[in-house]
């Protein structure tokens, strides 16, 4: 009797679990192969996986190098680059001059203005040498996320004009006082994280003087043009606050490092802090000057000497 | 018994894979709009993509982030990199049910509730939403509109800039379906 009990049992028991395993089979499977085949359907429709990479890097400066950021369409970015004096006591920084603000060897305001996601416009004043700037700058190529691009190419210019009062023969002629910068801005994100820039410039200079940084230069290598390379790079650390750095090199004669002409490499690195509308720069460098006419043809402090000095950048976005 | 394994098999494979009740919208609308202290913020994307199966009520919806346009593009970038994280996540995908009494072969306004999840920036939210369905013909319409709360979806909001985004913004779409076809490549 107990065990036909049993066996009813276990036989009901068998016979329960095949339905519950049947009505699994016939009503749960269908149901998800369901489910994955409308998304499915719906990723057909979706477009390609070409997009072009955005925020390569915060903005269109770094520290001393342009990016291949350009201003946002229709975009006004405002900008002020305050840069301070040496720091180090050997370059008349210190305590004296509470280590090198009191000193401010230059001030940039600028305008900026993007007429289209890819064109950009500016003007711009800088304290040194009063320089006055008309900047473009466009991106030819966009990197794409597929790979397809696997960098970004802009194109920058500018030409300034100097409105500093020079003793009388100096400059003989109005456009004396003119320079230009051209400059091709390859750069590419690699991950997230780490973004690097290459940037071959030439510095033209329509006037030379007779001396270089003091010394008596020879006429025949004292070049109106002035080839360089920029090389720079971010590193994010947080969502919003990046490690920065870049570095130029000069290819003139006289301006080889560890010569008696006393010009030496630019280098930059700093934090960049960006919040909203606004990014902030804090950075040291050992350019006196803001814009490349003036930190290509005339750096000539040196990191190892305290000859760097802070620097402070701040961009604020406007719709228009 | 195997045999009629084998039998409700192919009874049941037709019926899942039938096209005839499947709709699908490759160009609906989706968009959002925060309303903070200091700044309204809208943006919208002409890129979703949803498939419907009328039979059975089952729905997705899928919206590629990167497809939403802001006034300020600045914004934009801003969305994508820091907000929804678009290069690590670069859809939202919504799958549901859709419960109500709706009928594609006659013409009228239906009111649906919808019950799903929603996976935005990888954080899969449970959520029922109340749509409006609308058959006319062979064309079917399904729009609606609800909150999404950003902390729900571990979408974080620095402090700095709590009064220009809002904690919970409306979304909206609207999506027009045509009968699903194959598409030939």
């Amino acid at each position: 009797m107990t065990l036909i009990n049993t066996i009813s049992r276990h036989f009901r028991s068998a016979i329960g679990t095949f339905a519950r395993l049947a009505l699994f089979a016939s009503c749960a499977w269908p149901c998800q192969a369901q489910d994955e085949d409308l998304l499915d359907l719906a990723m057909e429709g979706l477009p390609g996986q070409k997009q072009y990479t955005i925020a390569t890097f915060k903005t269109t400066k770094l520290i001393n190098a342009h990016t291949n950021e350009t201003v946002h369409d229709r975009t006004l970015d405002f900008r002020v680059g305050h840069r301070f004096g040496n720091v180090g006591k050997e370059s008349f920084g210190g305590i004296h001059t509470l280590y090198g603000l009191d000193a401010s060897t230059d001030i940039r305001i600028a305008f900026e203005y993007g007429l289209t996601d890819r064109f950009m416009v500016g003007i711009s004043r800088s304290k040194r040498n009063e320089n006055y700037e008309g900047l473009v700058k466009y991106r030819l190529l966009r990197q794409t996320t597929d790979g397809s691009v696997p960098m970004a190419v802009t194109l920058f210019a500018n030409a300034t004009i100097s409105g500093i009062r020079a003793p009388e023969g100096l400059y003989p002629r109005t456009t004396d006082r003119m320079t230009y910068t051209f400059q091709a801005i390859l750069a590419r994100k690699f991950s997230d994280r780490i973004s690097i820039l290459l940037l071959p410039t030439l510095v033209h200079r329509n006037y030379v003087f007779a001396t270089v940084n003091g010394f008596p230069a020879d006429p025949e290598e004292n070049k109106n043009d002035l080839l360089a390379l920029g090389a720079g790079g971010r590193f994010k650390i947080t969502r919003s606050t990046s490690l920065i750095v870049d570095y130029f090199v000069n290819f003139d004669t006289y301006r080889q490092p560890g010569n008696e002409y006393g010009f030496h490499p630019v280098l930059g690195a700093g934090v960049e802090i960006e919040t909203g509308g606004h990014v902030f720069t804090v950075t040291f460098t050992n350019a006196a000057g803001i814009i490349e006419n003036d930190f290509i043809p005339y750096t000539t402090d040196d990191w190892l000497e305290g000859g760097f000095k802070f620097n402070f950048n701040i961009s604020r976005n406007f719709k228009l | 018994m195997a045999l009629l394994a084998v039998l409700g098999c192919l009874l049941l494979m037709p019926a899942a894979g039938s096209a005839q009740s499947v709709y699908a919208c490759t160009n609906g609308t989706a968009s959002f709009f925060s309303s903070a202290p200091l700044e309204d913020i809208e943006a919208r994307s002409g890129s979703l993509n949803s498939v419907l199966n009328m039979a059975t009520g089952e729905v997705v919806f899928i919206v590629p982030m990167r497809s939403f346009e802001f006034d300020k593009s600045l914004m934009q970038e801003h969305f994508n990199e820091r907000y929804v994280e678009s290069h690590k996540y670069p859809r939202a995908v919504y799958k549901g049910r859709l419960e109500g009494h709706f009928d594609a072969g006659v013409n009228g306004k239906y009111t649906v509730i919808s019950t799903g999840t929603l996976d935005l920036h990888n954080v899969s939210v449970q959520r029922t939403d109340t749509g409006i369905l609308v058959v006319t013909d062979s064309v079917i319409s399904l729009s609606a509109k609800f909150k999404i709360a950003v902390a729900d979806h571990h979408i974080e909001i620095p402090k700095l800039v709590t009064r220009n985004i809002a904690e919970v913004v409306e979304v909206s779409f609207n999506a027009i379906y045509r009968p699903y076809r194959k598409k030939t490549k």
